[in-house]
This record gives structure tokens, sequence and C-alpha cells, in this order.
């Protein structure tokens, strides 16, 4: 029952805020903390106690606690934690500050809305709270922000919509392809019972959903050919909704996908791995081709994202043991967009601009945030000792051993291509010559307590990871190969 | 049960080819009223689950979604020249052409069996045009109905399958489409603000 305080605390909170007035002027921040950090404590406990290849359901098998939940909810935990004490610091500032409760009600609702699915063991429960949650933090992109935003809002809101719709409908196929024409056959979207079928109806249904199901959350994920909300999404909505919907949501809609790639992959390991390979590949071509393009910091990591997608759905699609280095990237994937997305918003609340062309010398003018930002570009491109640098050799050299050549070529000429890209851009913009007049700005602590946290985690895991974690890995890994 | 299924497709098609928005939104609601009644027909509606999911059609589909966005209706937010779909004949042929594809693909899953045939046909189809609403359009009031007309058709592949979902998550969906509704008005509250600068916002074509 202790995971379940993970999603009682926000909900509490947030419900708290909403019928109590009186609590919306003074604790609406102290609520987020107070609920991030208690969540975040319990996600810990879970993890910390949880044996070694368990598995439980602890509500009416309608949620599971295993090593995937386990994973994700830290993951989750973490970063949430990290924004609310950005939160916290950035609403101050903020012009619409008595509607401070509205930002919090939403981010504590969306959370409790993610960590529930991330536990959930039903399919069709899980992709409710998956569009419970996009409904709540949409709001969120254009909160006390122009047209361009509400517009990049609207943009997300339907994509989403629609690959959400399009996973249901794969959920559907599925239903029909195991119930057959007359309902004869018993349906269900029960994780467990799932994983002991040994056929799933009718072919051309359940192919039909798989194929739905990979698309729908391909989108989701930002993934070709349903990519162009991210870069819009991202870029236009405040830095700590771009983290919660990058590093939070996204991990959410991954583990959906684990959990549908995991099971489906036993029924039909080629149609999975084609459409994985196939969307992840055309992402990482035309995020390269827009990196290269970029002229805005934030726009280039939000392309960066899609990359990254791209990477971990070519990983996912190898299968096998390309499998410990997809979760070991994505994991480094959480923690890196959290860094650079959250220091994006101190940089452009010092210079007012997003254009790369603008900014020289970061880390002399903001030394906190420009080594944030360097240390979140070095895991970016993939540089040890980060996570994404064994991930992403993991991965590669999977692929060479299992005789993918020409997609090991193409993988290795685009890591070198944003290498460069992202590197002209970004490092003149790091460490570029100041302009005289610019003096050196003192950073208040709750802006950069969370990018040094986040650093502080993500380095530790790189330099040394502690063994229960890697087994916890590991068998996270195992669930991927149709096992 | 064929019937049902003509109707539904004629709420999808008529407002696609009668640039109004009343028109618009009043096919939504007949597009929900038509899912309440392909769901009593199709299912077994003495089952508490089914009832309950027929009652929550009825009455958020059929009811909530046009009173709801007819109350939210700001002259602002939608253009004079408001159309689903475009009003020139490659536009229209366009959604003809998608309808038809639909029941291609109904004809391919069907199986032989007419009544899945037409069903699939039907959601198919709305689907194919409710996506062409989303993405054809520069107008977010017509992609607001394109979205809402796809939901439809998701809904109406829900209903192939003969057995209703357990209740909790029922009750989840149920409150994800009031949600979903709730969160197009605000948005609807804010179309004026999206509007580009002058003259028509339908694109030129495709």
């Amino acid at each position: 029952m202790l995971v379940f305080l993970c999603a009682a605390a926000p909900t509490l909170g947030a419900v708290a805020l909403m019928i109590v007035p009186r609590l919306r002027d003074k604790a609406a921040k102290p609520i987020l903390i107070l609920s991030a950090a208690v969540s975040l404590l319990f996600a810990l406990t879970v993890a910390a106690t949880r044996r070694v290849g368990s598995t439980t359901y602890p509500w009416g098998r309608y949620f599971v606690v295993d090593a995937t939940s386990v994973l994700f909810l830290t993951i989750i935990a973490i970063v949430f934690f990290g924004i609310s004490i950005y939160v916290r610091q950035k609403l101050s500032y903020a012009s619409a500050r008595s509607r401070d409760e509205f930002v919090v009600v939403r981010a504590l609702l969306f959370f409790a809305a993610c960590v529930l699915a991330v536990l959930c063991n039903h399919l069709v429960t899980m992709w409710v709270l998956l569009e419970a949650g996009t409904l709540t933090i949409a709001p969120l992109i254009f909160f006390g922000r122009g047209p361009d935003a509400i517009r990049a809002s609207w943009k997300y809101l339907k994509f989403s919509v629609v690959g959400l719709g399009f996973n249901l409908i794969g959920l559907m196929c599925l239903a029909r392809g195991m119930g057959g024409a007359h309902g004869d056959h018993t349906v269900t979207f029960f994780l467990d019972e799932l994983q002991t079928l040994t056929t799933l109806g009718e072919k051309i249904w359940w192919e039909l959903g798989l194929a739905l199901m990979v698309f729908g959350l391909g989108t989701k994920l930002g993934l070709a050919p349903m990519y162009s909300w991210l870069p819009d999404a991202y870029d236009e909505a405040p830095p700590a909704v771009t983290t919660m919907l990058a590093a939070v949501q996204f991990n959410c809609v991954l583990l959906f996908l684990f959990r549908q790639v995991g099971l489906l992959r036993s029924f039909d390991p080629t149609l999975v791995s084609v459409e994985l390979i196939a969307m992840g590949v055309v992402s990482i071509a035309i995020s390269g081709f827009h990196i290269v393009r970029a002229d805005n910091y934030k726009r280039l990591i939000a392309y960066a994202s899609i990359n990254h997608a791209g990477t971990i759905a070519v990983g996912l699609g190898m299968g096998k043991n390309a499998a410990y280095g997809v979760v070991l990237y994505v994991v480094s994937n959480a923690l890196v967009k959290s860094v650079l997305f959250l220091t994006c918003g101190n940089i452009k609340d010092h210079y007012g601009t997003k254009q790369i062309a603008s900014l020289r010398g970061l880390i002399r003018v903001m030394p906190f945030s420009g080594w944030a930002f360097m240390l979140g570009t070095f895991a970016l491109l993939g540089f040890a000792p980060f996570g994404s640098f064994l991930g992403e050799i993991i991965i590669l050299s999977n692929m060479a051993e299992g005789g993918y050549l020409a997609l090991f070529l193409f993988l290795c000429v685009m890591l070198t291509v944003n290498l460069v890209a992202t590197g002209r851009a970004l490092f003149p913009m790091i460490w570029g010559d100041t302009p005289e007049n610019e003096d050196k700005v003192k950073e208040p602590i709750g802006s950069i307590a969370s990018s040094v946290f986040y650093i502080l985690v993500l380095v530790s895991l790189g330099v040394y990871t502690p063994e229960p974690v890697t087994s916890l890995l590991r068998e996270v890994a195992a669930t991927l190969d149709g096992k | 049960m064929t019937n049902l299924f003509i109707m539904y497709l004629a709420a999808v098609l008529v407002p696609a080819f009668f640039p109004s928005w009343r028109v618009a939104v009043f096919g939504l609601g007949v597009q929900g009223l038509m899912l309440s009644f392909v769901l009593v027909v199709g299912h077994d509606i003495e089952s508490p689950e089914v009832f309950v999911e027929f009652v929550c059609l009825l009455l958020i589909r059929a009811v909530f979604v046009p009173w709801y966005l007819f109350q939210k209706y700001d002259p602002k937010s939608i253009p004079r020249d408001f159309s689903l779909v475009g009003t020139t004949l490659w536009q229209r042929s366009l959604v003809i052409s998608l309808t038809v594809a639909g029941f291609v693909m109904g004809l391919a899953m069907g199986q032989g069996d007419t009544r899945e045939t037409v069903q699939i046909g039907t959601a198919a189809s709305s689907l194919l045009v409710g996506m062409l609403m989303v993405a054809n359009q520069r107008q977010p009031a017509a992609q607001l109905v394109g979205l809402v007309t796809f939901e439809g058709g998701v809904t109406l592949v829900e209903l192939l399958s003969p057995h209703a979902m357990p209740f909790p998550v029922l009750l989840g969906v149920t409150a994800i489409d009031v949600f979903f509704v709730l969160t197009l008005g605000q948005y609807l509250a804010r179309f004026a603000e999206m509007a580009p600068p002058g003259g028509t916002t339908e694109r030129e074509g495709i």
C-alpha cells in the first residue's frame, strides 16, 4: 500500500488547494514541494524494500509493483521533486501570482495521474490515466503566455488525442481478435493475464492492433512521422512544464510502450521490430536535419529529444542485449532533459532570448547554470561517464553483432552529425568571449538547486552504479525481450 | 442496425458539406445519439455495465457535447468562412474518397460479416474524415469538431467488442470523455487569440 502514497500525496495536496481557499495564497508552493518530497520518499522506500524478481498486485490486480514500475516510479519522482523546487522559485517572479494554485493544482494532478499510470497492470486503465495526464497538462503550456503558446498547446493536444486514439483503437482491435466475432472467448487487458495467453485470436485483428498501438505511442513520444508537435510544445511551454512533458510524461508513455512491446513481441517479433526501427530511423534523420539548422537553444534540445526517442525506438526494435542499453539510456535521458530544460529557463530569464547567436560566455556570466548546461550538453551528446554513453555503446555494439551494418553505419553518421552540429551551436554559447559590459550574475539557489540535484544523480550513476540499481535495470531489460 | 450506421455516417458527412458551426455541433450530437443506439442494439442492455455505458454515451456525447460547445460559442473564435473540410471540389472529393477507403477497409476486415463490415467501414470513415478535419484545416474550431468526430470513430471501434469494459475502467473512460470536452471548451474560449492576422484562415489547398 506504501506505493499508493506516492499518488495520494500529490492528490491530497491538489484537493486541499482546491477546497480550502485560504491555503491558496500562501500554501500552494510549500504544498507542491511537500507532496513531491513525500512521493519521492515513498518511491525510494518502495524501490529499496522490494525483493529482486518479486511482483505484487496491491489493489485488485489493477496495479502492479514490479521492476519496471519501480524503476519508472523512481525516475519520475526524482524528476518531479526537482521540478517542484524550480517552480517554487520561479512562481515568485510570475506576474500572475494570484493564479499560483492553478499551476500547482494541475502539476500535482498531472503527477498523480502519471504515478498511477506507471503502476497500472491494466492496459485500458493505463490509457485512461495517460489521457488524464495529457488533458491536465495541456493548458499549462499556454499558462500566462501569448498566441504562439496557445497554438503550440493546441497542437500538442491534437496530436496527443489522435496518438492515444490510435493506441486505444489498437487495444480494441486486440480485444476483437481475442474475443472472436461473436464474443465467444474471454477478453482481458490485465497484463499478467495477457502474458499467460498462447494466442491472441484472429491474426488480422491483433496484427492491426499491434501496428496501431505502436504507432499511437510513437506519436505521443514525438517519433516521426507525427513529431511536429514536440518542438513547438517544448519550445513554447514554461521550462517546468517542458520538463514535465519531456521527463515525466515521456517516461510514462515509454513505460506503456515497454509493457506493450514486451508483451506482444512474443507473438510477432518482426512486426514490432520493423515498425519501431523504421520510426526510430526516420526520427533520427529528421531531427538531425533540424539540429543542423537550429538557431534557438531550447528548440535544439527539443529536436535532440526527438533524436533520443528515435535511438530508444531503434534500441527497442533491436531487442535482445540492446534492451539493457535502452534502459540505461532512458534513465540518463530523463535526467539530462530535466537539467537542460530547467537551465534553459534560467538562461532565458537572464538574457531574455532563446537565440543562440545572442549568447556568449554563459559559463562566466551564469557560472552555475553555465556548468549545468555544459554538463547537460555533454550527457546529451553521449560523452563518458554519463549513462547515455554506455547506453549508446551497448545499442551500437548489439547492432554490429547482429549484422545490422547499414543501421550501425547510419547511427554512427547521425551521432557524428549531431555532435558537430550541437557543438558548433552550443559550445560558443557556453565558452565564447563575453561582452565587456556583461557582469557575473548571482543566481538564486532555488533556480539552480534542481539542476545541481539532477547532475549529482546523473554523474553518480555514470561513475558508479550500485548493484541493486544494476539488477533492477537488468530485470527491466529482461522484460523487453518478450520474456 | 445498418440504418443506425447510415445515420451516423450522415451525421459525419453532412456537416462536412454544409459550412456552418451550428450544423457541425448538431452533427456531433447526432453522432453521440447514434453511438448510444448502436450500443443498445449490439449489446446486452440488461448487463449493468452496458446500461451505464449507454446512459453515459447518451448524456455525454448526445446531450452534453453539443450543449457545452454551444454554451462556449464565441463569434470571435468561429471565423465567418467556417468550414470543416474546405469548400473546393478537390477537398470535397477527398472526403468522399476517404469514406470509400473506410468501407474498403471494412470489407477487408469484416470477412463476410455484414454488420461488422458496415460498422468497421463507418468507424474507419469517421476516423479518416475526422483526421482530415484536424489535418487539413487551419481553423482551430474546425479542428475541434474533427477531434470529436475522430473520438466518435474510436468509440465505434470500441463497440465492436461484444464484451463491456469492467466497471472501474468504464467510469474512467467516461470521466475522460467529460474532461476532454471541458478541455476543448477551454481552448474554444482562447481560439480568438490564436487567429492568424487578417483574411481567410483556410489553407490554399493541398
